[in-house]
């Protein structure tokens, strides 16, 4: 039998979990952004091995489970360098690492599809390096990564969701908590998916809107 | 802190059950799935607007859902409804319905891709809808099939990872299961992560040469 009544009493625990899953989101987004930007410094550089490491470390990140990445950073780095993060710091370094990556792609991608004239056009007003960058290349960066980082971001939502292994009380967990003292899986799991899916399912839409509106964005 | 090989070296079979069982799982899922897919986007092609919106409805929940919750879904949450599996066949399914999900999009987004003019043509030369789909519309659906299938089945066996947290004895389960027996999380660790690493990149080189082939 289907009864939800048991599972709606707990809904606070839901919510919390919904919280602490968005803000590991945003965080591990934002993050993860400086280090697409790091990695993109690195492979834009003259330095040969420098080039090659963050080739190494973006084939590393999209050929290992991201589950295994968590599992290196939250059981295997503490033997490693002798620190022991609690499970939530692990995990947001952990999805900070991963999603790096996969912005550096973007920011690549972007980056290439601004023209080079741009960029001489700027030097020939005489602009300042620093002046270039901020006042001409990043506004328009910002339009073309815009709609594919709101893609990432719907799968790092996703990812926060492995973080109920390494007992992270994210949505997801707390599901499984609700599910253990109501004795009711199927409600319990069942809200989860449906807030997940809501959630996502928005700002994937979100997204699509944007792509329309947003002038010169893919 | 000092790296003991011996750990490794002395557990290589369950390392080896584990790859087998890994392997197994995507060998049995990802053909299903993919099968799937097709016949989901066929189905919505042809079979009218109620099983188009059946079709889009599904792949949109399983996009939007993570796919843990959705393996939890399947192992935890079915018997309440009458439907019980072992870990083994959740797992299995759980992979097969994601394949279906995104193989499905791969296939509508090639099928998308082609000028409409391509269709027209062929019926203008009085090709019948399956002849104008196996002559026409395949040959050239598979330039954009084929890069995408190979990124798909990449990310599909590193998700059979997920497939541990319902006890599934794959390879990151059995992993797990050797740290809990030698306490040597950087080592057993450190292979896992090379194993995989080393399976998809192997999986990608066979995509790219298949790619290069065609």
């Amino acid at each position: 039998m289907i009864q939800f009544s048991s599972t709606f009493a707990e809904l606070d625990q839901f919510l919390s979990g919904a919280t602490t899953t968005l803000c590991v989101a945003f965080l591990s987004a934002l993050i993860g952004l400086g280090v697409g930007f790091g990695l993109l410094l690195l492979r834009t550089s003259r330095w040969v091995p420098l080039q090659r490491l963050a080739r190494m470390y973006l084939s590393f990140v999209r050929g290992t489970p991201l589950l295994v990445q968590i599992f290196l950073i939250y059981y295997a780095l503490p033997g490693l360098a002798g620190i022991d993060l609690p499970p939530l710091g692990a995990g947001v370094i952990a999805l900070s690492l991963n999603s790096g990556a996969f912005a550096s792609e973007i920011l690549r991608g972007g980056l290439s599809a601004i023209p080079r004239t741009q960029f001489d056009a700027a030097q020939a007003l005489g602009l300042s390096r620093l002046d270039e960058w901020f006042r001409v290349i990043l506004p328009q960066l910002a339009r073309l990564v815009l709609p594919p980082m709101l893609n990432e971001l719907v799968l790092l939502v996703q990812g926060t969701a492995l973080l109920s292994v390494i007992s992270v009380v994210d949505l997801t967990r707390a599901a499984q908590n609700v599910m253990n003292t109501t004795y009711r899986p199927f409600e319990a799991l069942t809200v989860a998916a449906l807030i997940y899916f809501i959630g996502l399912f928005a700002l994937g839409h979100g997204t699509r809107v944007l792509r329309r509106k947003l002038p010169g964005a893919r | 802190m000092n790296f003991d090989i011996t750990v490794l070296t002395s557990n290589w079979q369950q390392f080896a059950l584990g790859l087998a069982q890994t392997l197994f799982v995507c060998l049995v899922a990802i053909p299903c799935g993919f099968a799937l897919g097709t016949a989901l986007t066929l189905g919505a092609l042809l079979g009218g607007a109620a099983l188009q919106w059946v079709a889009r409805a599904y792949v949109e929940v399983v996009r939007n859902v993570p796919f843990v919750l959705q393996v939890l879904l399947l192992y935890f949450a079915l018997p309440a409804i009458g439907i019980r599996m072992g870990a083994q066949s959740a797992g299995i399914t759980a992979l097969v319905c994601y394949t279906a999900a995104y193989s499905s999009e791969i296939l509508r987004g090639a099928l998308a891709a082609i000028p409409t003019g391509q269709t027209e043509a062929a019926s203008a030369l009085g090709l019948s809808e399956v002849q104008s789909f196996r002559y026409v519309l395949t040959p050239q659906m598979r330039r954009y099939i084929l890069p995408a299938a190979g990124n798909l089945t990449i990310t599909l066996v590193k998700e059979s990872a997920v497939l541990s947290v319902i006890s599934v004895r794959e390879l990151t389960y059995v992993s797990q299961d050797i740290i809990g027996r030698t306490f040597a999380p950087v080592e057993v660790f450190a292979a896992l992560a090379l194993l995989y690493w080393a399976l998809t990149a192997i999986l990608s080189a066979a995509f790219a040469s298949a790619e290069r082939l065609q």
